[in-house]
């Protein structure tokens, strides 16, 4: 049995996890309170044939994606040819009108983008969301994999399994490739952020130096890493964990104590190449989503490989009438929560609530979209020593250098609850590592 | 046409030392197809770190740090503008200014405005400056001007429902009741003839009567109930005050800020 020394090995590993600082922060009642983020030693496997799909097919969406960023901040021939209305892309919360005409280094919006995909139980992957602000998980399968390997070296040897130790090379890929010259630096609020592990991990695994936006200042439209010695380096890329209204506070919120002062002017001069782009929030609203594959034939000439959950859009009067007249078998969001917050079932409502939310729908269409509930394919988990079926989803990581490149891996998030759809660490879920067979 | 000499001077003075002081001034009037700015003088002070840029709204910026602990901050801006030229008119893609469609926090009506906007009677009025004449008509009828009532981050709904405020209120008023007509409407800061403060007006988008895809900008000064003329200096423009902010800075220490702001605009030869 492949998996018995696995199994065999889940609370060492754990243990090791635990004592790396592998943990997951979280703010309950205004407190922040570390957890272990619960990993689970039986892999997703994703066999070689099936993962090309994937491959392609994410390929192709992030390389729409970035034209489609690109555009809106500058030519704006998505909305001249009216594929997508106006009201989706300006009245979103993420379009930032202090990006227009503002060109990042090499014309690359989102360097790193994190697409969450499930899969139905016909085997059929399906695209939940596109993470193209600040999307974060990819240390957690990388830290993991390291220990599996430790403890169960038989089992890398006997299947083939593709190596993910090679993310570090990828993302260190992706900045050099920005880089407009000088440092590279990974942004960290601090070690009060969720993903603090993450940041910490990735810097040492790149070469990067890690820093707050006290150790980095801005002089003569250069941006500089202040060194312990209080020397001053040049930095050339800014792989930021520092949502953008954080940022700069010469540019965006003037409250934040986090961000960098005129850093967005040295990225507007094309002094420093900042990973991921300002602005991106536009492209991972859940609103736009419903119109990617459309911008996939608009910018490629080419069908999308990979589908949409089935989605409608409120805003549209027929589709409005879908969702009035299937709203039980619906899945509703709020196009502005994240995290797997606002994400509600029809059928899970009271009558009360059903109306009121119907209500509020009418009254503001574009803030909400609907989608089918799909039947996933379950995973296995442990649960205190049983095998259990569980709900789980895929967050893939694509890097955009020169090509964008898909990293053989990914994070698996799953649910613990046996009644929840809802896979997200920050409501209590754990999650695997991804296994791509080599064949 | 008129020739106007301008001088535009702040000054803030700290109780305490300021250290670590980042700073952005809009303060720069730019020539476009209404003014040329000649002769332009621009002293700051501290100056040890300046640089020049345009911001995406494309106003002057300058940006200045100023590390070394100070107790005073400065700025002097003086310059001829020649304006009222009214020159070819600078066509625009009406899908280019969509986003001054949408409200901005600043400029999202609430009850008040959603009132005031219901009253409105356009009739046969259609075109865009035909309806904002409407709009300043009403409400130089409803909003008084009035002092110390309203503040730098009043909304234009909060204005609204005081029923008076000063320039900057006019404008975000302005603004939102443009948009909620689906007319495209901007923030603009700049001066006006005499002396005092700084003065803020809006400009709103007029689609060409020949050609539905194209269009320009015409100032509306509804404060004091007229169009923009060769009296107005145009500074900077946006969606609302927040991006036309003439000094945004960030800074530590400082204590208590006293801040001076002259602003004197005469005509030559007069």
């Amino acid at each position: 049995m492949l998996y018995e020394d696995l199994l065999n090995k889940k609370e060492v590993i754990n243990d090791l996890l635990a004592r790396y600082g592998v943990k997951f922060g979280i703010y309950k009642n205004n407190t922040f309170v570390e957890q272990l983020f619960p990993f689970d030693t039986i892999p997703r496997i994703i066999p070689k044939d099936e993962f090309d799909v994937l491959e392609a097919g994410l390929k192709q969406r992030v390389k729409a994606l970035n034209l489609f960023i690109k555009d809106i901040y500058h030519e704006k021939q998505i909305v001249k040819d009216n594929i997508i209305p106006e009201d989706f892309i300006y009245s979103c919360s993420g379009y930032l009108p202090m990006c227009e005409e503002v060109m990042p280094s090499k014309g690359i919006y989102s360097h790193i983008s994190g697409i969450d995909l499930v899969q139905g139980k016909n085997k059929e992957w399906y695209i939940l969301e596109d993470n193209l602000r600040v999307p974060s998980g990819a240390s957690y399968p990388m830290i993991a994999r390291k220990l599996t390997r430790r403890g169960c070296p038989g089992i890398f040897h006997d299947n083939q399994i593709e190596d993910n130790r090679d993310y570090a090379k990828m993302l260190k890929a992706t900045m050099d490739y920005s880089n407009t010259g000088g440092l590279n630096i990974i942004l960290t609020p601090g070690r009060y952020n969720a993903a603090y592990f993450e940041h910490s991990y990735l810097a040492e695994q790149t070469g990067s130096r890690l820093a707050t936006g006290n150790e980095l200042v801005v002089e003569n439209d250069y941006l500089y890493f202040i060194d312990y010695t209080g020397n001053k380096q040049k930095v050339g890329a800014v792989y930021r964990r520092i949502s953008d209204e954080y940022l700069d506070p010469m540019t965006f919120n003037p409250e934040s104590l986090i961000g960098i002062p005129h850093l967005y002017d040295v990225f507007r001069k094309g002094n420093v190449a900042i990973l991921n782009a300002p602005g991106n929030g536009v492209a991972d609203d859940k609103g736009i989503y419903y119109f990617v594959p459309k911008m996939i034939e608009y910018y490629l000439n080419e069908k999308a490989i990979l589908q949409n959950a089935p989605t409608y859009l409120p805003f549209y009067q027929k589709d409005m009438d879908y969702v009035l007249e299937n709203f039980d078998n619906l899945v509703l969001k709020d196009v502005a929560e994240a995290g797997g917050y606002g994400v509600v079932f029809g059928s899970k409502m009271t009558p009360d609530q059903k109306e009121s939310f119907i209500t509020l729908m009418k009254a503001e269409p574009r803030r909400f979209i609907a989608q089918e509930v799909i039947d996933f394919l379950d995973e296995d988990i442990v649960d205190n020593g049983i095998i259990v079926k569980r709900k789980a989803d895929l967050r893939a990581f694509v890097l955009m250098a020169e090509e964008p490149m898909v990293w053989k891996s990914g994070l698996t998030r799953f649910t613990r609850d046996p009644n929840s759809f809802i896979v997200n660490s920050s409501q209590g879920g754990g999650f695997k590592d991804t296994w791509v067979l080599s064949r | 046409m008129k020739q106007l000499y301008f001088h535009y001077h702040m000054d803030i003075m700290f109780d305490d030392d300021v250290q670590n002081h980042h700073f952005t001034l809009k303060c720069i009037p730019l020539s476009d197809t209404n003014q040329k700015i000649e002769n332009l003088k621009v002293d700051v002070y501290p100056n040890q770190y300046l640089s020049e840029s345009n911001d995406s709204f494309h106003n002057a910026c300058i940006m200045g740090h100023a590390p070394e602990a100070h107790q005073k901050f400065y700025f002097d801006v003086i310059g001829t503008a020649y304006t009222g030229r009214n020159e070819a008119r600078i066509y625009e893609d009406v899908y280019k200014v969509g986003f001054y469609k949408y409200p901005t926090n600043i400029t999202k009506p609430g009850h008040a405005l959603q009132t005031f906007f219901a009253s409105l009677q356009f009739g046969k009025r259609s075109t865009n400056f035909q309806k904002a004449m409407i709009i300043m008509e009403q409400l130089q009828k409803s909003y008084e001007y009035k002092k110390d009532v309203t503040n730098i981050t009043t909304t234009a709904e909060q204005a609204m429902s005081l029923g008076c405020g000063v320039c900057q209120d006019y404008a975000h008023i302005f603004i939102a009741l443009c948009k909620m007509a689906g007319i495209p409407a901007r923030y603009v800061v700049g001066l006006l003839v005499g002396e005092g403060y700084s003065h803020a007006w809006v400009e709103i988008f007029e689609v060409d009567e020949n050609c539905q895809d194209v269009g320009y900008w015409i100032g509306i000064d509804p404060t004091n109930n007229i169009l923009v003329h060769e009296d107005h200096i145009k500074i900077s423009n946006g969606r609302d005050y927040l991006d036309c902010i003439i000094n945004q800075g960030a800074f530590l220490g400082g204590g208590t800020q006293h801040q001076t702001i002259s602003v004197i605009v005469y005509e030559a030869y007069k």
